[in-house]
Formats: structure tokens, C-alpha cells, sequence
């Protein structure tokens, strides 16, 4: 008994208070910007600035380093860093285009290599700017600015259904899986008020780990869509001369295959919120059921344009029809001959009258 | 030593025995003597029972049968030697000697030393007998009786202590409690050989062995509490001029328990007793999990919080788990002082622990306002427990938990953990494990642990305590 409490206590000695870190040591990283330039990859790191006497303006420290490698890029911060570099809460990684273009999986390699990171962030792209720019944008409305872009990915999901909101891990299964293309929202820098703010722009698509392209507002839409990434949005549509605005929830898509032709079938609800206009009610699900209609055509040929499998077909088809799947040598080449075919069917579930006429009728009683 | 003819010789012993200031003697006449002690005994007493009798005499052939007769006293008895007449002496009795006699009369003229039945100062109650137990022994023994007018509540006194002489008594109703376990605490007291016993503290000592620092028994003050245990088949201990009373077996749910927990509504019992075993777990566990989440796994904690917790650390020139240990023997400092200070100083220590340690010391950059707070969630929490045994045991515990952390983080904290599970686990009091009903399970208990059933549903006394477990019969249904 003695010796099994000695061993024990010296197990607990020996191990020299391994991994001890004060919390006032680190540098603690929320974002984390990858640029490549020139064959050099540049690595910025938004830090949240931990000191006492935090004013508004020092609320964030960027710190930028260079290498031919993320690793190097990160060691040459580590140098300039008065702390330790602390990627345990990193919680948005932004690319940029160049980088994109290059490859993820040369990015990827470090994040996921390190014990540190826990692989639950986000992950945008910067588009038409420079991934640093995106980490120098003004923030507001945060107490924490340092994680404003997660926060802004957060809130952004679900308004126009043109975002999706993606995260490391979820990304790393689709690349691993080969048999889906991923995409991944852009970030645009905007000028409002002499300020420079940041904001969700369209998807971009990717080759397995490639950016080849960005998608318009529509074609994300019905990419988002079909993918079943889409609970809520809202859409306006046009009537004579004024516009309606439905709200649309609990969209599903479903995929099937049967014969070299996919079938989507897409239902859900919606509510009308503003009309200005006096129109049937049949007819305004007639229009919302064309315009997500027009969405995911548009997003079909998207991906047939660019011989890309932008919904997972090759995936239905590896689960459902796995013979089939081994004969197909040219997978792209079988994708843009494949025939799709759309139905839609969303209720509209209130018949709003024109407000100001409704408070009308209520006088009337 | 035999009782001597003569008056005077009787006389002559005691004080060979015991020359001191108070004892007092009388030789009437040479015919009747008396002695007492004049510190312990009533002088009213005296006067009325003794020398009322002596002036009321008649018949002067037979004194001895006489006296015995008209002493107006119902606690009168006889003694044949001389040996413990100094124990009587100092019990308040006043010893008569007869010429002629070989026999002494002892008549009790007892003086009252006592504060009398106060409220308790240590245990207080919101609801309920307010009541406590004395330093007077048949005030305690009257107190419980009281309570229990069963015929089968039963005293075993004992006179431990060479020189003190102390009465100890156990106590415990005929028919619920396990006879062999009064038997076994029975032999063990009485295998005491001390010169003293002054608290029960003491016999506490001979009972327990010490390999825990977790209370085997409950020490209580109030006569509620001791009562709720007899019935339930637990066994007392009582102890001459100590207000604290032993009930055996103490198992750790009794310490989350509170007597008060049957006098109100059982719902929001079952609330207050969740919450006191929340409090355990707290004052136990989290300085050691602040510790660990500061300087080992930082990444559990929430990001918002993080920055926070960082800017509060920023410029302490102490690592954390030596900030929180000293501020957690400060607070045992203040604890202490405030304990054994008069009443009068108290107010200048929880000014000198509120404002200088709490404020000033985190306007000095010696520690940061977090470790205040959670030093003072655990401070506090441990405050909910009655017992001192407990709240004692549960600072050591947090101590060795502090420094496990400090090793190795959550890691040493759940190995920790794992120790102080098993230790738990395997205490024993009179054969019960010290976690019953919890493990080993009984599940027919396990409406009175947490969750607190209605008393009319409390129909059974536990059993790992009595074999005779059936408390109530059939109550009819209905309310108000």
C-alpha cells in the first residue's frame, strides 16, 4: 500500500507541471489572415489585446509574418510577439484569393497539424481584397472585437440565403471525401460612413481544393438551396409595379437520382410581410415557386459550366448506385450531361391584405 | 473504609481527605454531624431539608431511623463505607453521620451550576424547537425524555475519568436501536482509562479511528435533531457538563441533512437540500478548477471570458495557484480570528477582511479580482455545512485538490477527484459504509436523500440502522 501511494504521489511530481501556462502569458489569436504573395506565404494574426488599460482603438493588435511556409510565416510573428502565440480560441481563418487559388490543402496543413487549434472555426474567403484588409476592417457593435468576423458570419446566416456559414470541420470532411466540391463564402470590404466595414458577398467555388470561380448572388442562393443550407430567407418579387417581400422558412431540399436524371424537389412555407400591391394569393406562390425556381437552375449550370459537382450527385450515386459509380471514368464529363429536373413547392401560408387597408377594415368594425 | 462510631472521627476523615475552603462540617451535639461543600451545594437546601428535621425531632433513642424518616428529600439514600464520600461531596450531596451509627445518610442539596435551557448559539433555527442542549446532565437527559416519553428510551451510565469522575451516558430506545452496537460502544467507553473527560470530544477520540478527516459521528447541541436520531435507531452519547451531544452512526448524508428539513415543505426542502450538495462540490472543487482552467486548459474556457480573465491577470506578479492558496489561508485567518476574538473586536475584522484584504488588494495589483470572487464562493459555500468536523475535512480535501491541479491541471483535479471517491466510499462507521443509502444502494431510502417525500410517505426507518423499520401504519387520506 505504501508503495502504491509513493509511486503515486511521485507520478504526480515527476510530470513537472508539464504543459503550465499562465493565461497572462499568451497571445490570444481569434482570427488568423492567409495572403500569398510572390511564392511567400503572409500570415497575419488578429490578437485580442489582454492589457489593462484597453481603449476602443487598442482593443486589436495585428501582427503580420512572412515564409515560405505558414509555419515559418508564423514563427517569423512569434519573434515580434512580446507573448506566446496562442491559437487555442483562433476562431475565423480568412484566405485570400491567391492563396485559395494555390490550394487549401498546402494552408490546411499547419492548422490541422497543431493540438492547439480546435478545428471548430470559420473559414471565408477574401474577395477582391487582400485577406490582411479584411482583419483591418472597423468594427463596432462587438464588446469583443476581436472575434467580429465570426460573429458577423454568425448573424449574416439565414437573411438572403446567400451565405453559408462553414466551418473547419466540416469543410475538412468534404475535401477528405472527394466526392463533393466545397464552397465557401466571400468577404467584401464595404465603405460606410468614411468607414471601412466588412461583409458577406456571394460563394466561392472550388475544384477540390481550388478556387476556380465565384458564384453571382443567385447562383449562391440556389447553391445554398439545394444543399439544404438554407432554413430561412427572404426573397421580393415583382408584381405589376410594386414589390412583394415573402419571408420563406423550414426550406428542404431532397435529392434523388433515377436514370442519368436528378430530381430535386424543394418544399417549405412562407410568409407574406409586405404588399403593396393587390395580387392573388395563388399567384404570388406561382412567383415564389418560379424565382427559387430560376435560383437553382441557375445554380445547376453553374456547375455544369464548370464541370464541378456542386450538390453531392456523386455522392448519391457512390451510396445508391455503386456500380454504375465505378464505370464512370469522367465523372465531370457524366455530371454536365446529367439531366436535372426541379420541382418546387412552397405554401404560402397568411394572405396579408395591403396593411394600410387592413387597419381600414379594422376601423370598420 | 468503614463508617466509625463516633461523629467526630467521620468528621476528622473527610477533611484528612480534603481540607479546602468550602468544605463545611457541623457536630450537633455530638450526636449528628454533617458535611458539604459549600461551592457545589444549595445552603436553602440544607437548611430546609436537614435542619428542619433536626428541630422537628421528638424521639432521640432511635436518631438514625428518626432522620431517615423525616428528611423531606425524595433523593435520600445510604452509605455503608467511606470510599466515594468524596464524590458525593463534590456532587452536591451533604453526608449526615449518627453517633452510633454505622450508617450515613446522603441527601441531595445540589446547587445549580448551569445557564439554563438557552437558545443554541452554534446551531440556530428558523423554524423549529429553539432549544439546546446544557451543561447540566439530567437538564439533557430531561430534555430528550421529554420528547420521548417511550419507556424503552434507556440511559447506560458510566463514570469515566479517575480523577474527574465524569458521567457519560448512552442512550438509546429498546426495540429500534442494535443492541450489539450499544454493547460495543459500551465496552470500548468503559475500557477508557483517562485521569479526565472533559468534553466529548474526548470519547469521541477513543471511538474513532483516525484515518479520515471526515466526522464519523454528529455532535449536536440540539435536542431535535438527537431525538429524529434515536427514533430513526441511532445511539447517543452523552457526556457530564458538555452541551454537545454524540449520535453514531454519522453518515455523510446526516451532514447534508438538517433537522429543520421536517419541519417545512418537502418540495422546497428538495431544493435546499440540492443546493447544500451543490455547496459541497463548489467549496470543494473550484478553486482547484480555476487553477487548472488558468494555467493548464485554457481552452475550455468560453472566448468572451478568456480576454477578461487574461486583462485581470495582466501585472500579478504571483502565478495563479499561489495567489488563490494565500488568499484561501486569508480567508481561514480572518475565520479563525473572527472565532476566537470577543464579540466586541468582530466588527474590526470584517472591516480589516472586507475593505482592506477584499478592496485594497485588488487596487494593489496583488491579486486579481477574479480570485477574490472565488475565494469567496468558496468561503461561503462551506459556511452552508453545521458540523465543524465536516467544514474541516472539506478545507483539507480543497487543499489537496488545489495542489493536484497545480500539478497537472484537470487532469490532477479528476485523478483527485478519483481518490476522493474511493477514500469516501470506504469509510466505515459501526459496520455502515460511509455513504449509505447512496452506495450501497438503498433504494427504498432514496426518498428521503435529494428529494424529500411528504412524512406520511416516509413510512419505513432505515434499515441498514434498525431491523425494526416500520415507523407508521396506514394514515387515512385527505387534506384540507
Amino acid at each position: 500500500m505504501k508503495k502504491v501511494l509513493f509511486s503515486l504521489i511521485l507520478s504526480f511530481i515527476l510530470t513537472g507541471c508539464f504543459n503550465y501556462n499562465e493565461l497572462n502569458d499568451y497571445a490570444i489569436v481569434t482570427s488568423l489572415a492567409i495572403d500569398y504573395k510572390k511564392d511567400n506565404y503572409m500570415v497575419s494574426l488578429l490578437i485580442s489585446n489582454s492589457s489593462k488599460e484597453s481603449n476602443a482603438e487598442k482593443k486589436n493588435i495585428i501582427y503580420s509574418g512572412k515564409g515560405k511556409t505558414i509555419y515559418e510565416a508564423l514563427k517569423d510573428i512569434d519573434l515580434i510577439s512580446p507573448k506566446k502565440i496562442y491559437l487555442g480560441h483562433l476562431s475565423s481563418v480568412i484566405i485570400s484569393e491567391s492563396s485559395a487559388k494555390k490550394g487549401l490543402y498546402d494552408t490546411f496543413e499547419l492548422l490541422l497539424e497543431d493540438p492547439q487549434i480546435s478545428k471548430n472555426f470559420y473559414i471565408a474567403l477574401a474577395k477582391d481584397t487582400e485577406a490582411l484588409e479584411i482583419l483591418k476592417a472597423d468594427t463596432a457593435l462587438t464588446n469583443f472585437p476581436s472575434q467580429y468576423i465570426a460573429k458577423n458570419i454568425e448573424s449574416s446566416n439565414n437573411i438572403t440565403g446567400s451565405i453559408d456559414s462553414i466551418d473547419f470541420n466540416s469543410l475538412l470532411h468534404q475535401l477528405v471525401d472527394e466526392k463533393n466540391n466545397p464552397v465557401i463564402n466571400g468577404f467584401k470590404l464595404v465603405k460606410n460612413n468614411n468607414k471601412k466595414y466588412i461583409k458577406l458577398d456571394t460563394l466561392g467555388i472550388f475544384d477540390n481544393d481550388k478556387l476556380i470561380g465565384w458564384a453571382s448572388e443567385d447562383e449562391s442562393k440556389g447553391i445554398n438551396i439545394i444543399n439544404n443550407k438554407v432554413d430561412k430567407m427572404y426573397s421580393s418579387l415583382k408584381c405589376t409595379n410594386d414589390n412583394i417581400i415573402i419571408n420563406i422558412d423550414q426550406l428542404k431540399s431532397t435529392l434523388t437520382v433515377k436514370n442519368n436524371t436528378t430530381y430535386i424537389n424543394i418544399t417549405g412555407r412562407s410568409n407574406i410581410t409586405e404588399k403593396t400591391c393587390n395580387i392573388n394569393k395563388n399567384k404570388i406562390k406561382e412567383l415564389t415557386n418560379n424565382k427559387i425556381k430560376k435560383y437553382v437552375n441557375k445554380a445547376i449550370i453553374l456547375g455544369q459550366n464548370n464541370q464541378i459537382d456542386l450538390f453531392g450527385i456523386k455522392n448519391i450515386y457512390y451510396q445508391k448506385y455503386h456500380n454504375k459509380y465505378k464505370n464512370i471514368k469522367n465523372w465531370n464529363r457524366y455530371y454536365q450531361k446529367n439531366k436535372f429536373s426541379v420541382y418546387v413547392n412552397v405554401d404560402i401560408k397568411n394572405n396579408l391584405k395591403n396593411n394600410i387597408e387592413r387597419i381600414a377594415n379594422e376601423k370598420n368594425y | 473504609m468503614k463508617i466509625a462510631n463516633k461523629v467526630k472521627d467521620n468528621i476528622d476523615y473527610i477533611k484528612n481527605l480534603n481540607n479546602s475552603s468550602d468544605l463545611i462540617t457541623r457536630i450537633i451535639s455530638n450526636k449528628i454531624g454533617y458535611a458539604f461543600l459549600e461551592s457545589v451545594s444549595s445552603d436553602d437546601k440544607i437548611s430546609n431539608f436537614l435542619n428542619k428535621a433536626i428541630s422537628r425531632l421528638e424521639n432521640f433513642n432511635n436518631l438514625y431511623d428518626e432522620l431517615k424518616n423525616h428528611i423531606y428529600n425524595s433523593n435520600l439514600s445510604i452509605l455503608d463505607k467511606l470510599d466515594d464520600v468524596f464524590y458525593y461531596l463534590a456532587n452536591g450531596f451533604t453526608i449526615i453521620f449518627i453517633h452510633n451509627s454505622t450508617k450515613a445518610i446522603v441527601v441531595e442539596t445540589r446547587a445549580h451550576l448551569d445557564r439554563g435551557v438557552v437558545e443554541s448559539s452554534v446551531e440556530p433555527v428558523i423554524r423549529g424547537p429553539k432549544d439546546s442542549f446544557t451543561e447540566n446532565h439530567p437538564t439533557n437527559i430531561g430534555l430528550i425524555r421529554k420528547r420521548i416519553k417511550d419507556h424503552n428510551l434507556l440511559f447506560q451510565d458510566l463514570k469515566i475519568g479517575t480523577r474527574s469522575q465524569t458521567k457519560v451516558s448512552i442512550g438509546y430506545i429498546n426495540g429500534i436501536a442494535n443492541l450489539d452496537n450499544v454493547q460495543r460502544i459500551n465496552s470500548l467507553i468503559r475500557k477508557i482509562n483517562i485521569d479526565a473527560i472533559i468534553d466529548t470530544g474526548y470519547i469521541r477520540e477513543f471511538l474513532e479511528k483516525e484515518n479520515t478527516v471526515f466526522p464519523k459521528m454528529i455532535s449536536t447541541e440540539r435536542p431535535d435533531l438527537v431525538c429524529s436520531s434515536l427514533l430513526n435507531g441511532k445511539i447517543i452519547i452523552m457526556v457530564e457538563n458538555s452541551p454537545t451531544i454524540l449520535v453514531l452512526p454519522g453518515l455523510f448524508i446526516d451532514f447534508i441533512h438538517s433537522p429543520e428539513d421536517y419541519y417545512q415543505k418537502p418540495l422546497n426542502i428538495t431544493f435546499n437540500r440540492l443546493l447544500r450538495l451543490i455547496c459541497f462540490f463548489v467549496t470543494l472543487l473550484v478553486p482547484a478548477l480555476y487553477i487548472s482552467l488558468m494555467t493548464y486548459n485554457q481552452e475550455i474556457i468560453p472566448d468572451e471570458l478568456l480576454v477578461s480573465l487574461a486583462a485581470q491577470r495582466e501585472g500579478i506578479p504571483f502565478p495563479t495557484g499561489l495567489e488563490v492558496l494565500i488568499f484561501v489561508i486569508v480567508f481561514e485567518i480572518l475565520r479563525e480570528a473572527d472565532l476566537r476574538s470577543p464579540k466586541i473586536t468582530g466588527s474590526a475584522i470584517s472591516i480589516v477582511g472586507a475593505l482592506i484584504l477584499g478592496d485594497a488588494a485588488v487596487a494593489a495589483g496583488l491579486v486579481s479580482p477574479i480570485v477574490i470572487i472565488i475565494v469567496a464562493i468558496t468561503s461561503i459555500s462551506e459556511l452552508v455545512f453545521y458540523d465543524i468536523d465536516m467544514i474541516s475535512a472539506v478545507r483539507e480535501w480543497r487543499v489537496i485538490f488545489i495542489i493536484a491541479s497545480l500539478l497537472m491541471g484537470l487532469i490532477g483535479v479528476f485523478v483527485a477527484l478519483f481518490i476522493f471517491i474511493i477514500r469516501l466510499v470506504s469509510i466505515e462507521t459501526l459496520g455502515i459504509p460511509y455513504l449509505t443509502p447512496i452506495t450501497p444502494d438503498y433504494i427504498k431510502q432514496w426518498k428521503d436523500i435529494i428529494y424529500r417525500m411528504p412524512i406520511r410517505k416516509l413510512k419505513d426507518r432505515p434499515k441498514f440502522l434498525t431491523k425494526n423499520t416500520k415507523r407508521m401504519g396506514s394514515n387515512e387520506k385527505g387534506s384540507i
